[in-house]
């Protein structure tokens, strides 16, 4: 999903903002993990640190790495020292009693990074909502499997390159085998890029390019 | 540039090490004569004259390029000792050059790039079922939270009507008593002793809802454990001798502890109607007060057959009953021990269970000399 609005009314996160990626950058765990723990201690909300901290300090190592100013390797060090502390912050973030939605979140067919997925699924936790999370790695039938074995209101597809938007639609196609009136929207850094063009054209999906705008879609759920 | 002029660039680049490849050249004994700045970057600062060997992963330390080389030029894999901490494999090419040998070799992509992805498929797994794991965790505390509350309304809203059915019930037993048969008499006794066993019951329910939930406020104050544990002896004796079992206090005049008087007893008086509960007809149980550690032991000692010891470290849990049944009317739902460890726990103490050396078991409170910090 593109930038978040909402980084930069963050303060506590968006002070801690650049040290983090700088330390994400160069794989410095202990200290990342010092940085959101102190953030955690000041008494920062988990929809803070996902949309302050983790979302933009991801997005500038990923344009880093499409200037070649970073390895790959370095990039999949950060997002999997980001996954470890997605762990520090999601026991906050399941304190909000259950709203009694369910969602399935996963990442499009053939990605690397589930991280973009994890935070949209941490996000929804804190919302109320409940989340079935299929990671990265997985056959894309796991998500039509996931989808008939217990009923879902939401399915959620995060993209993070363009090369993977015909995994995205693949994916697409799996869960409306299993289910085909459940509403599914795509996001992810890959959209930022263009190419949404080619996913709306299936019926019932939908392109969020912002956390917030998940947020927004849910707190009107039902209504 | 033309084409071999283009080829010599790339070849000096190479030499320089502005290539991530290896550029080695060696003196006839396997000395480094010369390396790029890749190779320093990863054997460490000044090579130059020291063995190459001295860099090498070899079992047997005795890996020797010239000799490699010295049938033909070789193609062979060879792991450095990274000065990065990590050893690192390259496909050399060595051949034989005057006045020594050429090493030039590069890292294999493939064998990386199946190593990363095994790495993050392993941390994806894990950092999932992390995940997974939370969820139920955090899912796990809610229920255990609903049933507390269900237990805690459950047993408040039947606390009521158990009262007045004892009261009812001994209201009869005066007023009629002289006018009913035998019989009458004693079924009227067991409606009041099934009655009170039931409210017991559910004052353990309250009790450990109240405690679990950390809702107990002790009413502390410097209190002697021996006049506790006298009171709860004479207390729980009448039990005792229902069965046949003998109730002996033994031990010194401890200094006093902070105790909560009332709560101290109930933990005494549960750790002895337990003790007598699995003791034999004509057995002993002994309760010994002592200091210890800084403030107050009690423990109590049965002549029963002890704890089997897989039970042991679950006896303070709430629900675990003995192995022995007990008798109809004193049927529990298994919350004393439970309860006592959290009283116990709560004055900042900690209770025990062992079987004694010469049968039996053994059980101990310990209660601090000083209240644990608010």
């Amino acid at each position: 999903m593109a930038r978040a609005d909402g980084a930069a009314g963050s303060s506590r996160a968006g002070e801690a903002l650049p040290g983090f990626v700088e330390d994400l950058a160069a794989g410095r765990q202990p200290a990342c993990h010092a940085a959101v723990q102190a953030l955690l201690d000041a008494g920062a909300a988990p929809r803070e640190l996902y949309q302050g901290l983790f979302q933009p300090a991801l997005y500038e190592i990923g344009d880093r790495w499409q200037r070649g100013e970073v390895t790959v390797a370095a990039e999949h060090l950060a997002t999997a020292i980001t996954e470890e502390l997605l762990a520090l912050v999601f026991p906050r973030a399941l304190a909000r009693p259950a709203t009694g939605r369910r969602a399935l979140v996963s990442c499009a067919a053939d990605e690397l990074h589930q991280v973009g997925g994890r935070i949209v699924a941490d996000t929804l936790e804190t919302m109320g909502w409940r989340t079935t999370f299929i990671g990265a790695g997985e056959p894309v039938e796991r998500l039509a499997e996931a989808a008939a074995a217990r009923p879902h209101d939401l399915a959620c597809l995060s993209v993070s390159i363009a090369d993977h938007l015909p995994g995205a639609e693949r994916s697409i196609a799996s869960l409306r085998r299993a289910d085909p009136a459940l509403p599914v929207v795509v996001g992810g850094q890959a959209l930022r890029h263009g190419g949404a063009a080619a996913l709306e054209r299936h019926p019932g999906v939908r392109i969020l390019c912002s956390l917030a705008e998940l947020e927004a879609l849910i707190e009107g759920w039902g209504r | 540039m033309t084409g071999p002029a283009a080829l010599e660039a790339v070849l000096a680049a190479l030499v320089r090490g502005e290539l991530p490849a290896l550029y080695l050249l060696l003196d006839a004994e396997d000395r480094v004569l010369e390396a790029n700045r890749h190779t320093r970057e990863l054997l460490g600062p000044a090579p130059e004259g020291r063995p190459v060997a001295g860099f090498l992963a070899d079992f047997e330390q005795g890996c020797s390029p010239a000799a490699l080389a010295a049938a033909g030029p070789v193609t062979r894999q060879l792991t450095f000792l990274s000065a990065r901490g990590m050893p690192q494999t390259y496909e050399c090419r060595i051949a034989a050059v005057e006045g020594g040998t050429l090493l030039v070799g590069g890292a294999s992509p493939a064998e990386e790039e199946r190593l990363r992805r095994e790495l993050l498929d392993g941390h994806r797994r894990l950092s999932n079922a992390g995940r997974d794991l939370q969820q139920a965790n955090a899912e796990l505390g809610r229920l255990a939270q609903l049933k507390d509350q269900f237990l805690a309304m459950a047993s408040h809203d039947l606390r009521t009507p158990l009262s007045s059915v004892v009261a009812l019930a001994q209201a009869l037993e005066e007023e009629l008593g002289g006018g009913l048969e035998r019989a009458q008499r004693e079924d009227l006794a067991a409606i009041r002793d099934a009655a009170r066993l039931m409210r017991r019951m559910v004052d353990d329910f309250l009790d450990l809802a109240s405690l679990e939930a950390g809702r107990l406020e002790l009413r502390r104050a410097p209190a002697s454990l021996r006049a506790v544990a006298a009171s709860a002896v004479a207390l729980t004796r009448p039990l005792a001798e229902a069965r046949g079992v003998a109730l002996t206090i033994l031990g010194g005049e401890p200094s006093p502890v902070p105790l909560d008087p009332e709560r101290a007893q109930r933990v005494a008086m549960n750790l002895l109607a337990n003790a007598a509960r699995h003791s034999p007809a004509g057995g002993v149980v002994t309760a010994r007060v002592e200091a210890a550690e800084g403030g107050a032991r009690l423990s109590v000692e049965d002549q029963g057959p002890g704890v089997p010891p897989d039970l042991l470290p679950r006896l303070f849990t709430p629900w675990v009953h003995g192995p022995q049944g007990e008798r109809e009317g004193e049927r529990r739902a298994g919350l004393g021990l439970a309860i006592s460890r959290l009283i116990v726990e709560a004055h900042g103490g900690r209770v025990s269970a062992r079987n004694g050396a010469a049968g039996g078991a053994v059980f101990e409170a310990w209660f601090p000399g000083e209240a644990p910090p608010a």
